[in-house]
């Protein structure tokens, strides 16, 4: 449980939720504006008003992608408690046979998949590259 | 030189509102023939069936990830030359190397815009 809190896993599994919230929150802002948008443009001009519409329903698709970054941080935090359940269980089967016993967990494999196929799922803010970055490095 | 929107795209994605939203972004392009697949096993499996002239996928799925289906592409002789752009929450610079050094044509990072993607694809075919 202590290599738990070392690796950083349960304060990062608390900032995922807040990560989550926010995501939820600013997509939800997005859609509405789109769709109040919408019901206020002007349809005097057949040709505005489409584009218009258009415009909004292309942001409404664009903010409807929360979906995919939240279930990945979602599945994250989840993957921590599940870690963490192991965890307590093997530290209460270990307390009631022998006391003072070191545990090792070493890796899972779960965490060997991770590691070999380079997935770290989505970043908080400021901790992944962005689309300038990513441009740059494939230059 | 415009754009060729008569190709197939093959969109693959485990989440299926993802696959919606770029096919939906796609048409607004004018890509009409967009298949889909949930994990790399699937679309290499429907890669060997028919010929798509753009791949755009996720990393992070089971069993196979995007990486690994890059891997697979790029290492078959029938399929290796298929334009490959991989749209991912996967935003650390190894990932970014990694997908470079297996060959991605293009690495576009979640959350985008239908501007990126028109970008991104437009540069890929050199328009």
């Amino acid at each position: 449980m202590g290599q738990l809190h070392a690796d950083d896993c349960i304060p990062v599994a608390s900032r995922e939720l807040d990560a989550i919230v926010e995501a939820t929150e600013a997509a939800t802002n997005t859609i509405m504006s789109a769709a109040e948008a919408i019901m206020a443009a002007d349809p005097s001009d057949p040709d505005a008003y489409r584009t218009e519409v258009n415009d909004r329903i292309v942001a409404i698709f664009e903010a409807c992608s929360f979906q995919d970054i939240t279930g990945q941080r979602i599945s994250k935090v989840v993957e921590t408690l599940n870690r963490l359940d192991t965890r307590i269980s093997t530290l209460v089967e270990r307390l009631k046979l022998i006391e003072g016993t070191t545990l090792e967990p070493g890796e899972s494999a779960s965490d060997r998949r991770r590691r070999e196929l380079i997935l770290h799922g989505p970043q908080l803010n400021g901790a992944g590259v962005n689309q300038d970055d990513v441009d740059a490095l494939l230059r | 030189m415009a754009l060729d929107t008569s190709i197939a795209v093959l969109v693959v994605d485990d989440y299926k509102t993802m696959i919606r939203i770029i096919r939906n972004l796609l048409k607004q392009l004018g890509f009409e023939d967009v298949d889909d697949a949930t994990d790399g096993t699937e679309a290499l499996g429907k890669m060997k069936e028919r010929r798509y002239g753009l791949v755009i996928s996720d990393w992070n799925m089971e069993p196979m990830t995007g990486y690994e289906l890059l891997k697979q592409v790029r290492g078959d002789s029938s399929l290796s030359k298929t334009p490959f752009i991989m749209v991912t929450a996967e935003s650390k610079t190894e990932n970014v190397i990694a997908a470079k050094k297996a060959g991605v044509n293009n690495y576009i990072v979640k959350p985008f815009n239908a501007q990126t993607l028109k970008v991104k694809i437009e540069s890929v075919f050199g328009v």
